[in-house]
């Protein structure tokens, strides 16, 4: 059984038996309460069917397919999601606060529902009443073309910006990197990578384990501020280099050129849609000052990865 | 052998005097091994742990049959199929039926069908809540044991002279 369909319990796994068979495509299953469950194919939506099978049209409410659609009541969404949190939803008390947490397989679960309000401070949520199934897809391989570029010429790795929209796989990029810098190659030699992973989406751990391969050197602060575990990390694990998803704050973007002084190497992710959009960035402008980085890395929509040195940069803008 | 057979009635009936004291013994021992393991269990909930490792290193602490009781617990999670843990706690908790007296098992087989809380502070609020009603009922049979206990010896011997003096 895969870890997909594991998320379903049994009683109900016999509607998703057959859509769930061909995973591969699939990046997100969405129930909403008293609406038709809907899984999205690489893009493309799909309702499901009470038969088991997919149809992509929602017609007139009359139609037959109407009827035959398979909704997700109340009672269903409560078993799925006490089904996925192994009846210990008190174990992702602070998860839910924000909204998602990360099961086994290194699925993220994002939940909506009603806040917990007390005090005028949201405590938590409650009737959870929509789930988001965003389904984890390692692509290994994916950092291939671009990893050699990646060191300097003393071989040591080059202080590397990741640049792309939201959705564009920034992160499964993050991920693949890691991976190959950790690992090594032929021609350049493993590095001990620390990863924070803030929302536990790059390792995908799941009590602590990673579920995706991050690199036989990774060591991983799971669901940590960045800010405390640059900290930590630079303290008890001496890592080579540090890799951080998405830097939102002043203070990241700070100590990360504190670090530069510490001679450790680092790789994060902005999202941008091209190079000119984040030298309008704020908060990465120390870093610029400082000329932190060394190769840009952009995922265009459409166009591949296109990568670029901070000399190339240079002269295509004033850094 | 008329002394012989006399001896033999008054030594069962003693026994039986005994056995009922020890029963109620066995069922305080029990009650209070279920009290530690369930102080384990509340111990690490309290960190957040879900209950498939909570009752796995609950498991590990405990002793005897409450370490069966939580591993067997713990084994039906790990292969965990949408069932309600209630319900797996329930079926479990068979274990402690020849141990326990009916009120005390039914009180252990439903302390947990309140469960599902978004936060820590709930789950263990719940399962506190059991264990203070057991702290409770273990100070009522610990005062009952000594009350009783002695009264079931004593009887179980007496009845014993009663029934030799009889046969004489």
């Amino acid at each position: 059984m895969n870890s997909l369909l594991a998320l379903i319990p049994e009683d109900l796994r016999m509607y998703f038996k057959k859509a769930l068979s061909k995973a591969e495509d699939i990046t997100e299953i969405r129930l909403r309460c008293n609406q038709p469950v809907c899984i999205y194919r690489m893009g493309r939506e799909v309702f499901l069917l009470k038969n088991g099978e997919e149809t992509e049209k929602l017609r007139n409410e009359s139609d037959q397919i109407r009827r035959d659609l398979l909704i997700a009541s109340k009672e269903y969404i409560d078993k799925v999601f006490m089904h996925i949190c192994r009846y210990s939803p008190y174990a992702y008390e602070e998860d839910l606060k924000k909204g998602f947490f990360t099961v086994e397989g290194g699925h993220r679960i994002g939940v909506a529902g009603q806040a917990r309000v007390a005090g005028g401070v949201v405590k938590g949520m409650q009737y959870i009443r929509y789930m988001n199934i965003r389904v984890a897809h390692q692509i290994k391989g994916c950092a291939n073309a671009v990893i050699n570029k990646l060191y300097l010429e003393d071989k040591t790795f080059a202080n590397t910006l990741i640049i792309a929209p939201p959705g564009m796989g920034k992160t499964t990029l993050l991920r693949d990197i890691v991976r190959l810098v950790s690992n090594g190659n032929d021609k350049y030699m493993g590095m001990k990578v620390g990863l924070i992973d803030e929302r536990s989406e790059i390792a995908g751990c799941y009590m602590g384990e990673a579920q995706n391969d991050v690199g036989i050197r990774t060591d991983i602060l799971d669901g940590y501020p960045k800010l405390l575990g640059m900290e930590n990390l630079l303290r008890s694990m001496s890592p080579q280099v540090i890799a951080l998803d998405e830097i939102t704050s002043d203070q990241e973007a700070e100590l990360l050129v504190y670090m530069l002084r510490c001679g450790v190497r680092f790789i994060v992710t902005v999202h941008a849609a091209d190079f000119e959009e984040i030298l309008q960035k704020e908060i990465l402008k120390p870093l610029f000052k400082e000329r932190a980085f060394q190769r840009f890395v952009l995922i265009e929509p459409g166009y591949g990865i296109n990568l670029k040195t901070d000399i190339e940069m240079k002269e295509q803008v004033s850094i | 052998m008329k002394w012989t057979g006399l001896l033999l009635i008054l030594l069962g009936c003693s026994a039986a005097g005994i056995s009922l004291d020890l029963g109620l013994l066995q069922s305080i021992d029990t009650l209070m091994d279920i009290r530690d393991m369930m102080h384990f269990l509340v111990h690490e909930i309290e960190d957040c742990i879900p209950f498939g490792e909570a009752t796995k290193l609950a498991a590990a602490k405990s002793e005897g049959i409450c370490a069966y009781f939580m591993q067997g617990v713990s084994q039906k999670l790990q292969m965990y199929e949408g069932e309600d843990i209630a319900l797996i706690w329930r079926s479990q908790s068979e274990v402690f039926k020849p141990l326990l007296k009916n009120e005390d098992y039914e009180a252990f087989c439903h302390c947990l069908d309140q469960n599902g809380f978004v936060g820590c502070r709930d789950q263990c609020m719940v399962l506190n809540r059991y264990v203070e009603k057991l702290a409770d009922r273990l100070a009522v049979m610990k005062k009952k044991r000594e009350e009783t206990g002695k009264l079931y010896r004593t009887l179980g011997v007496i009845s014993g002279l009663f029934l030799c003096i009889l046969f004489l």
